[in-house]
């Protein structure tokens, strides 16, 4: 078998770069649809919360590019405008889970005993809820909207995080270089924040763009049930749901734009951050 | 007369096309009589396993196979998949070296002897596990109905080994095909595994291809020993011209150098690097 | 299965017994995690915003004579925990409180849903079994480009969001073709599996690709196994190495995620029956959401929550059966 071992190096080498192309092109479509959030107003032709009464579910034309919703509000500007809420929810529900994950995760790692156990008590009681149960049951406490449905899917995600990191810190702290800096006097934090953080960054970054893709599709969905963004505010979960109205009448189009650009978000940032992780272990698998 | 199994100038090849090509075997040729032992020595990657799984047509399916190989004066390269399904059921029994690895899990120990009779009718079913019984009594296991209940993961590896040496006799085959059966196993084990296989084919005048890397272990057990090095077989040899130090290639040495020995004492046991004998050897 | 079963003692009947023990374990287990749930979410939604009192009374809020009467006999006046007990015996009872916005007790008014979305979690299981372990095997057999297309399907509808997955169906299906109704649970059982087809494909559509995935992969690591080897080594036909070797052991790992495909059945009811207007648990949820109905938000969370379990104790089990050295705790 030893005679196959050249083949191996090239094939990678091949894969490689097919991976970082793919990285690029998901890449680029992610800036562009942050840019698309940012120039919202200077893209949008008009106001998408104002609606014309006699423009009613109108079919597309050259004043309302993909036509207009139940309320006569211009589809394109409301799909422009979505992109907004669509992107910060997920922002939050990562910069939440990424932050009290990690801590949790390294917390655990680095002090074993029962701190390790009760936080791997509190992962295993998030776990246990349905994870769309869970955030409802928040936003009813806290009232809907998109921030306590942010919060909520944050509440959700932090075990997956929390795991992950535990995991991978724990294979740091055991290698001899930690076990060496503590003996020369360096102390925990410094060290988790300047030794074990940065070996344990690459599995974060992955870990997050993927989340920030799941994290779309339950605060759209949220949104969808009515218990996420509220009117009048552009939300793609939103419109779909508004949409649905329509379809009986004959008219998909907003469920189904909003669908088609809620999909190609998550798409993206799941593609992303699968081929990211995918780099780190070294090729496909 | 012709031999029960014949091996002629059987070359393997990986790749091609798109890919470069890797050829395991060049021109493997030997034979087995009927009732005769055979044993191939040689490191790993020398090509031996290759060898005796293309036998039974059981090389990975994107190498190809050029040269002959007759069983019974049957090209196995020729045979249908139905002809190829039968000659391994009936007439080539295998012995694989992880018994834990080798034999489904997920089965009982009686699910898996009898297993090749399932499409067969009733009576037959029911004289399979007779036959089931009997042979684990030949094989030395102890409450054999006991042990037709078990799992795999219940048994010992050496109790698992015979167990599949039970069940590649089931069909009572011509050939036994071992594939350095006792690698696996602890060394007490082994000298019990490989005295078993000595009897039991003495017994029943079963053909016998035994692989392994102990060449001391071949010399008492085969008639005949092929010595394998880099998908070539270098050297031929009898017992007696092994134990008679008759020894031609210098490969051979090395092999028999490899081994701990009781009566001497040495620091370090000498180890083949790898490609050391190419020069000379290496072809094309 | 086996030909010498039934003349064998099994190997000393201790599978069976390892199987009640895990059994057992695994429901008291369940038992703790289900009341820290439900202790948990009675907290929470006491925390919540809304007072039932107020708007059980609606027109007539702040009439303090008719407050403090209802607080007494909601037991509203007393201190938490002892709320929760009341809540809790009352459980026990099959007694759930009432509903201060349909005005009907939770229990009927959840076992009233329970039909619809039990029928369309076991359509949706169904569903998931015989479509994703067909493709999944399927794909594991294909040549390249088949493989290549079906990975690609099962990249997007594994992306795909079920509302997103409803909305497409709801267009094509009953707008533009018209073979199934838009809304409604139908009549009679076969009505009702005619309404309930569009929310089950929609239901069962992701887990679908999941399980597609996990089945290849399985289906293609046996078929690497030194065993599979051994099987064709034995003269086995290809139709029993396939089914006895290599499918029956892709179980053990497609089992394994089965249990998340399960919980995820039972949570994407939630989406579903509100995408199609299906007066199930799920939808009830939401509508007591919206409605501050905590009464009948704490009993169905508590429901659905316990559905999950379940399914993932089942799927525990189900794997203790499948794979033997699990059951016999490592006897060697």
């Amino acid at each position: 078998m030893s005679a196959l071992v050249p083949a191996r190096p090239r094939l990678l080498r091949r894969s490689g770069g097919g991976t970082t192309t793919a990285i690029r092109c998901f890449g680029a479509f992610a800036v562009l649809l942050v840019l698309l959030a940012v120039c919202a107003p200077l893209i949008a032709p008009q106001d998408p919360n104002v609606g014309d009464v006699l423009s009613v579910l109108q079919p597309p034309s050259s004043q309302h590019w993909l036509g207009t919703d139940a309320s006569g509000r211009d589809l394109f500007s409301r799909l422009v405008f979505g992109s907004r809420t669509a992107l910060l929810g997920p922002l939050v529900v990562v910069l939440v889970a990424t932050s009290v994950g990690t801590t949790l995760g390294v917390l655990a790692a680095w002090n074993r005993g029962w701190v390790d156990s009760l936080i791997g008590r509190l992962f295993d009681l998030v776990f246990s809820f349905p994870s769309m149960l869970l955030a409802l049951l928040f936003v009813t406490v806290m009232s809907p909207g998109l921030f306590s449905a942010a919060l909520a899917v944050s509440i959700a995600f932090v075990p997956a995080v929390g795991r992950l990191v535990r995991a991978t810190a724990l294979r740091e702290v055991n290698e001899p270089y930690v076990q060496a800096l503590r003996t020369q006097g360096f102390g925990p934090v410094a060290v988790c924040l300047r030794h074990v953080l940065p070996n344990v960054w690459p599995v974060i970054v992955a870990q997050v763009t993927m989340s920030f893709g799941y994290a779309m599709v339950e605060l759209a969905g949220i949104s969808f049930l009515g218990l996420g963004v509220q009117d009048p505010t552009a939300d793609w979960g939103k419109m779909i749901n508004t949409g649905q109205g329509s379809i009986v009448r004959g008219f998909p189009q907003e469920s189904l734009y909003a669908g088609i650009a809620l999909v190609l978000a998550v798409v993206c940032f799941i593609s992303l951050g699968d081929l990211l992780s995918e780099r780190r272990d070294g090729g496909p698998r | 007369m012709t031999p029960l199994l014949q091996v002629d100038d059987l070359h393997l090849t990986f790749g091609g096309r798109d890919r470069q090509e890797q050829r395991l075997l060049h021109g493997v040729s030997f034979t087995v009589a009927a009732g005769e032992a055979v044993g191939i020595v040689g490191e790993s990657g020398s090509g031996k396993t290759l060898t005796l799984r293309a036998i039974t047509a059981l090389h990975p399916p994107n190498a190809r196979i050029d040269g002959d190989i007759r069983f019974d004066g049957l090209s196995v390269p020729a045979m249908s998949p139905r002809e190829l399904t039968r000659l391994r059921r009936d007439h080539v029994g295998m012995v694989f070296q992880d018994p834990h690895a080798a034999i489904n899990p997920v089965h009982r120990i009686g699910d898996y002897l009898t297993e090749t009779y399932r499409k067969d009718g009733r009576k037959q079913r029911r004289d399979a596990t007779t036959r089931a019984l009997e042979l684990l009594h030949q094989v030395r296991i102890k409450d054999p109905a006991r042990i037709l209940g078990c799992f795999p993961h219940e048994l010992s590896g050496g109790m698992l080994q015979r167990v599949m040496i039970a069940a590649a006799l089931m069909r009572g085959p011509r050939l036994l095909l071992a594939d350095e059966p006792t690698t696996a196993l602890d060394v007490t084990t082994q000298a019990e595994v490989v005295a078993l296989i000595a009897d039991l084919r003495r017994d029943r005048g079963t053909s016998l291809v035994f692989i392994t890397h102990d060449i001391e272990l071949v010399g008492a057990l085969c008639d005949r020993i092929l010595v394998m090095y880099r998908g070539r077989i270098v050297e031929q040899l009898t017992p007696a011209q092994l134990h008679g130090g008759e020894i031609s290639h210098p490969y051979t040495a090395a092999l028999l150098a490899c081994r701990p020995d009781v009566t001497r004492r040495r620091d370090r046991l000498p180890a083949i690097a790898a490609g050391a004998f190419e020069e000379g050897w290496a072809v094309q | 299965m086996a030909i010498v079963e039934h003349n064998l003692p099994r190997s000393a009947g201790r599978p069976w017994s390892g199987v009640l023990l895990t059994v057992a374990g695994r429901l008291a287990q369940m038992a703790l995690t289900l009341l820290t749930a439900s202790f948990l979410i009675f907290v929470a939604l006491q925390l919540a915003p809304g007072n039932p009192v107020d708007i059980m009374l609606g027109a007539k809020a702040g009439d303090p004579e008719a407050v403090r009467r209802l607080n007494a006999q909601y037991h509203f006046d007393q201190p938490l925990l002892v709320q929760y007990g009341h809540w809790l015996t009352g459980l026990l009872h099959g007694d759930l409180g009432t509903s201060f916005v349909f005005r009907e007790s939770v229990s009927s008014l959840i076992a009233a849903r329970v039909p619809t979305s039990a029928l369309l979690v076991a359509y949706g299981g169904v569903l998931v079994l015989v479509l994703g372990f067909a493709v999944g095997l399927v794909a594991s057999r294909a040549g390249r480009t088949v493989d290549t297309g079906i990975s690609v399907l099962l990249s997007v509808a594994l992306a795909t969001p079920t509302y997103v997955i409803a909305i497409v169906l709801i267009t094509v299906f009953s707008l533009y073709l018209d073979w199934f109704p838009v809304f409604g649970s139908g009549d009679g059982l076969l009505g009702r599996l005619h309404h309930l087809t569009l929310p089950a494909v929609t239901l069962a559509l992701s887990s679908s690709a999941a399980m597609a995935r996990v089945t290849r992969a399985a289906v293609k690591d046996e078929e690497g196994r030194d065993h599979v080897t051994t099987a064709v080594a034995r003269g086995l036909d290809r139709r029993t190495v396939l089914g006895r070797h290599v499918v029956r052991n892709a179980l053990l790992p497609i089992t394994t995620i089965a249990g998340i495909i399960g919980a995820g059945l039972i949570a994407g009811t939630v989406i579903v029956e509100n995408a199609f207007g299906l007066d199930g648990v799920g939808s009830l949820l939401v509508q007591a959401i919206t409605r501050k109905d905590y009464a009948v938000v704490q009993s169905t969370s508590v429901l659905i929550i316990a559905a999950f379990l379940l399914v993932n104790a089942f799927v525990d089990v189900l794997y203790g059966i499948i794979d033997p050295r699990t059951r016999t705790g490592g006897t060697r």
